[in-house]
C-alpha cells in the first residue's frame, strides 16, 4: 500500500491559510471615480459597493465603502465580481442619491474610473385610492423630460437593462401612469435621442432612477413616485465641473470598449455595401429553433454599427447568443425596415466563452417585405446550383446547415435539425420530392425542432401528380412532430405551389415576407398556416384536420385568401393579438392593411369558424365567403368575436355567399382528401 | 518550484475560484408550464386553464405533475413551472402562516417571500386561486385577465360540483372542456 505523507496536506494548508490571511487589498482591483451633482462635487459622500441588488435595497452591508474628498474623488478596492454602485450624500441637509446606470459592473483586473452623477433624492412614495399601478413624473434638472419610456422590472431580475415586467413610452409633459399588479418593482426610465425606441445608449441618452427603488405596489392603490435622470454616456450636459481624472485612467465605458472580449463583426447589404446605423442585438438562445419572441424582448448585449457597417459588442458571459441586425426596435419588424440574421449557421448563433473575441461575423441586411418583382416568379436556380438528393434511391440526410448558395432538392431528404437558406441563395425544390423531418427534441418542450428557415428564396413548385411533400419521419407519426418552413423577411419570390405540410407544428409560417401559395394541402398541424405580416396569395389551398387552419396576428401586408377549402380543424381561421407586447413604443402597431377572405368555403370546424384571440379588439371582415349554411345565426353561432366576449372586437361575415364556392381547394386533390369533405 | 508545490497551488486557485461561480437562471421557451402536485383537483383546474390558454392565446401550455407540494415548490424556485394552483389553506402553510391568515397577508407574503402573484379566487368553503411567477407576468402580460376569468365562472359551489362530475381521471379533459364551452370561455 502507497504511504501518504501528511506534508503535502500541511503545505496545502499553509498555502491556503496565506491566501486567506493576504489583505483584500492586495488581491484587489483599485477603482476611483468621483461623484457629481450639477452644482459641482458631492463632498464627504459615501459611496458604496453591493454584490447583489437585494443588499442595496435592504441597506445591509456593503461589500465595499468609500468617502469622497473635497473634489467629490473616492477610491475604493474591490475583488473581481459584479457589483451594483450607489452615492449618498447631503449639501445644505438635503439628501443626494447616485445610482449607475451600468449596475451591475463587472470589475475585473484593472483599475478604472467610474463617475457618479447625483440627483437629489426623491420623495418617498404616495398612495392614493385608484387603478392598481404607479404614476408620476420624469424630471431632469428639475425639467418634465419628454419623449421618455418608462420600465418597471422584478427586483430579483439580475439587472434593470431590458424591457422588464413593462415598458411604456411617456408623454411630452413626462407624466406617466402604467398599470401593474401588486408587488414590489424597480422604476426606471429612458429618454433616447431622436426616440429610436430601445437602441443602445449614444450621448444626450439619459437614465432615471427613483432614490427609493424598489417601488410597493398595493392593491386598489395608485402609486405616486417621481424619478430623476442623469445623461448615460458623459456628464458634460450635467455639470460644468472641471475634470480631475488622470488620462491614464480608463472609465467604465472606455475598458469595456476595450475590453477585447465580445463579437466583432460588419453589416452589409446583400451587394456588400456597408451599412451604417444598425443595430446588432445578441440574444442569450433559449431554444434551438428560430423564436419571434427575441425580436420584442429586448437585450442587454447590442450595439450600433459604424460608418463601415463595423460593429462590436462587449459580452462578459458564457453562452450561445443568436445575432441580429435592425434599424429599428420595438416590436417585429415592419414593411420597409432593414433587418438580418447572422446565417454563418442554422441557429443564426455564435457560441461564446468568457474572455474570447469572436470576430468576422459577417451579417447581411434587407428591406423587409420587399415587393416581389415579376422575374421573380418564374426565378430558377442557376445553372451552378448543388443537386441533393437522387430521383430514384436512398434518402439524403441533412443535419443542422445554412444553404449559402442555390440549391435543388429532388428524391427523398431527411432533415434532423435545423436548415437556414441564406440570404441570396435560392432553394428549389422539384416535383414529387419528399422532405421529411425526424422528431428530435432537444429543448423538451413536446414539439420537434426540424425546421426549415428562409431568408433567401424558396421556390416549391410540385404538379397535381407530383406533389412536394413535408411531413414526418416518424413511424407513427402526430401533430407537433416538426416546427416549421419558416420565411423570415426573405427574399422576394417565394412559391409553394402543388405541395403539402402535415404533422408539424406550423406548416408555414411567414413573417414579414412575400410568399405565393397555391394548390396546397396543409393537414394534421397545429396550424396549417401562420402569418404575421406578409404580401400573399393563398388560393385554391386544403386546410383541413389541423387545430387552427390559418393562424394570424397583424393586419399588415396585401393578403389574400381565395378559393380555399377550409374545414375540419378545431378552428378555421384565428386572429389573435401578439401576447409578448411588453412595450407601447408609439409606433409599435399591428396594421392597418385588412386581409382578404373571399370566396372561400370555410364550414363544419369543430369549435370556431373563425375565432378572434384573447384580447383581440380589432374588427376585420370575411363577408363573400361560404360557411355551410344559409341560416345567419347558425352562421353566428360558429364566429367568437364581440357576441361572446364583449372585450373582442367584430367578426363582419355578411352578405355571405348562399351555396358553395365551386372547385375550391386543392384542384386534382388526393382521391382520399376529397372522399372525406 | 517542485512539482507538488505547483499542484498544491493550483488546488488553492481551483479552491478561490470555486467561490466565485456565478449561476445564471433559466430561460423561458415557447412552453408555459402548468404545475401540479399529484390531486384530482388541481389536475381538473390545471386542464381548464391549460384549454383556456391554449384556444384562446395560441400559447402552447404543458401539465407537470410533481410527487408533492415541496417538489412543485422547488420547481417554481427553479424557473421550471410558470403557474400553478393553490388553495388558501395550503399556501397558509406553505408561507409558515396560520390557517386563519387573511387572503391580503399571504398575497403579500407571496409576493415578497416566493415573488408569486395570486390572481383572483374562486371555490366555495374552500378558496382556490391562479398563481403565477413574476417572470411569467412579464412574458405574458395577458395571462392575469384571462385567468381571472375563471374566477366568476368557478365561484360558489360550482367548482366542487365540476370536480365531482369528473368521476375519472380521463374525463377531465371532456369535463373542462365542457364546462369552458358552457360558459362561453372558449
Amino acid at each position: 500500500m502507497q504511504k501518504i505523507s501528511g506534508y503535502p496536506i500541511f503545505l496545502f494548508l499553509f498555502v491556503f491559510l496565506l491566501f486567506q490571511s493576504v489583505p483584500a487589498s492586495l488581491l484587489a482591483t483599485e477603482l476611483s471615480g468621483r461623484v457629481l451633482t450639477e452644482a459641482g462635487p458631492l463632498t464627504n459622500a459615501k459611496v458604496f459597493a453591493y454584490n447583489l441588488y437585494t443588499g442595496l435595497e435592504s441597506g445591509k452591508a456593503p461589500v465595499a465603502t468609500a468617502i469622497t474628498d473635497l473634489k467629490g474623488v473616492y477610491k475604493m478596492d474591490l475583488s473581481p465580481g459584479s457589483y451594483y454602485f450607489i452615492a449618498r450624500g447631503e449639501i445644505g441637509g438635503r439628501p443626494f442619491f447616485a445610482y449607475h446606470g451600468a449596475n451591475p459592473i463587472k470589475v475585473g483586473d484593472q483599475k478604472f474610473w467610474l463617475g457618479l452623477l447625483a440627483n437629489q433624492e426623491n420623495p418617498v412614495a404616495e398612495y392614493a385610492d385608484g387603478v392598481t399601478g404607479i404614476e408620476g413624473n420624469i424630471l431632469y434638472k428639475q425639467k418634465p423630460v419628454d419623449g421618455a419610456y418608462i420600465s418597471i422590472y422584478s427586483p430579483e431580475s439580475k439587472n434593470f437593462k431590458k424591457l422588464g415586467v413593462k415598458t411604456e413610452s411617456v408623454g411630452s409633459d413626462g407624466k406617466f401612469k402604467l398599470a401593474a399588479l401588486p408587488g414590489r418593482y424597480v422604476v426606471t426610465a429612458k429618454k433616447i435621442v431622436g426616440s429610436m425606441s430601445n437602441r443602445p445608449v449614444q450621448k444626450g441618452d439619459l437614465y432615471c432612477y427613483n432614490s427609493n427603488n424598489p417601488v410597493e405596489v398595493k392593491e386598489g392603490k395608485i402609486t405616486r413616485i417621481e424619478l430623476s435622470c442623469f445623461p448615460i454616456t458623459e456628464r458634460d450636459s450635467f455639470t460644468t465641473t472641471a475634470t480631475v481624472k488622470e488620462d491614464d485612467i480608463k472609465t467604465f465605458a472606455e475598458h469595456r470598449a476595450s475590453s477585447g472580449a465580445g463579437i466583432r463583426g460588419r453589416v452589409t447589404d446583400i451587394s456588400g455595401k456597408p451599412i451604417a446605423n444598425m443595430t446588432v442585438l445578441a440574444y442569450p438562445m433559449a431554444a434551438p429553433v428560430t423564436q419571434m419572441y427575441f425580436m420584442t424582448h429586448g437585450t442587454e448585449f447590442s450595439t450600433i454599427t459604424d460608418d463601415s457597417g463595423n460593429f462590436f459588442i462587449p459580452i462578459d458571459e458564457d453562452g450561445d447568443y443568436g445575432v441580429l441586425t435592425r434599424d429599428v426596435l420595438g416590436d417585429g419588424p415592419h414593411r420597409g425596415e432593414t433587418f438580418g440574421f447572422y446565417q454563418g449557421n442554422s441557429r443564426y448563433s455564435v457560441a461564446f466563452k468568457k474572455g474570447m473575441m469572436i470576430e468576422n461575423i459577417a451579417i447581411i441586411a434587407d428591406k423587409v417585405m420587399q415587393t416581389a418583382k415579376e422575374s421573380d416568379n418564374e426565378k430558377k436556380a442557376t445553372a451552378q446550383a448543388a443537386i441533393i438528393g437522387t430521383r430514384v434511391g436512398t434518402p439524403v440526410l441533412l443535419t443542422d446547415s445554412v444553404i449559402a448558395s442555390d440549391t435543388v432538392w429532388q428524391g427523398e431528404i431527411h432533415i434532423s435539425g435545423v436548415i437556414s437558406v441564406k440570404r441570396g441563395a435560392t432553394l428549389t425544390i422539384s416535383p414529387g420530392t419528399v422532405v421529411k423531418f425526424k422528431r428530435i427534441d432537444r429543448d423538451n418542450n413536446k414539439v420537434g425542432d426540424g425546421e426549415i428557415m428562409v431568408e433567401g428564396r424558396l421556390i416549391a413548385k410540385g404538379t397535381s401528380d407530383k406533389k412536394i411533400v413535408f411531413t414526418s419521419a416518424e413511424e407513427k407519426p402526430k401533430v407537433n412532430d416538426w416546427s416549421y418552413l419558416q420565411f423570415i423577411s426573405s427574399d422576394s419570390g417565394n412559391i409553394i405551389e402543388n405541395c403539402q405540410f402535415e404533422y408539424a407544428y406550423a406548416g408555414v409560417m411567414i413573417h414579414y415576407a412575400n410568399v405565393r401559395i397555391s394548390d396546397t394541402l396543409f393537414r394534421n398541424n397545429r396550424r396549417g398556416l401562420h402569418y404575421t405580416s406578409t404580401d400573399m396569395r393563398v388560393d385554391h389551398c386544403t386546410f383541413i384536420d389541423n387545430i387552427v387552419g390559418i393562424y394570424f396576428v397583424r393586419m399588415e401586408g396585401d393578403t389574400w385568401i381565395t378559393n380555399n377549402d377550409i374545414s375540419r380543424n378545431d378552428i378555421g381561421v384565428q386572429f389573435v393579438k401578439q401576447h409578448i407586447n411588453l412595450v407601447d413604443f408609439n409606433r409599435l402597431d399591428q396594421g392597418k392593411e385588412y386581409p382578404h377572405y373571399d370566396g372561400n368555403n370555410i364550414y363544419d370546424n369543430r369549435k370556431y369558424n373563425v375565432s378572434l384571440g384573447e384580447d383581440q379588439e380589432r374588427n376585420f371582415s370575411v363577408a363573400g365567403n361560404w360557411w355551410g349554411t344559409t341560416d345567419k345565426e347558425t352562421i353566428a353561432e360558429a364566429i367568437y368575436d364581440q357576441s361572446k366576449d364583449k372585450s373582442l372586437g367584430r367578426i363582419f361575415f355578411e352578405p355571405f355567399l348562399k351555396a358553395p364556392v365551386q372547385h375550391t381547394g386543392v384542384r386534382d386533390a388526393v382521391p382520399e382528401v376529397k372522399a372525406k369533405r | 518550484m517542485g512539482v507538488n508545490m505547483k499542484k498544491i497551488i493550483s488546488l488553492c486557485i481551483v479552491a478561490l475560484l470555486l467561490g466565485m461561480v456565478d449561476l445564471s437562471s433559466a430561460c423561458v421557451g415557447r412552453t408555459l408550464h402548468i404545475g401540479i402536485s399529484n390531486a384530482a383537483n388541481e389536475r381538473l383546474l390545471a386542464e381548464i386553464a391549460s384549454l383556456l390558454i391554449t384556444e384562446r392565446t395560441g400559447s402552447t401550455v404543458q401539465i407537470d405533475v410533481y410527487k408533492d407540494s415541496t417538489e412543485l415548490y422547488n420547481a417554481i424556485k427553479q424557473g421550471n413551472v410558470n403557474v400553478i394552483f393553490e388553495n388558501t389553506l395550503r399556501a397558509a402553510e406553505v408561507i409558515g402562516k396560520s390557517k386563519d391568515s387573511t387572503f391580503d397577508q399571504i398575497k403579500s407574503d407571496y409576493r415578497t417571500k416566493l415573488n408569486l402573484n395570486w390572481l383572483e379566487l374562486f371555490g366555495g368553503s374552500i378558496k382556490y386561486g391562479p398563481v403565477l411567477t413574476a417572470e411569467t407576468v412579464a412574458i405574458y402580460p395577458v395571462l392575469p385577465k384571462l385567468l381571472n376569468k375563471l374566477s366568476k365562472a368557478l365561484e360558489n359551489d360550482t367548482y366542487t360540483k365540476l370536480l365531482k362530475s369528473v368521476g375519472s381521471a380521463d374525463k377531465t379533459k371532456k369535463v373542462a372542456k365542457e364546462f369552458l364551452k358552457g360558459k362561453k370561455l372558449i
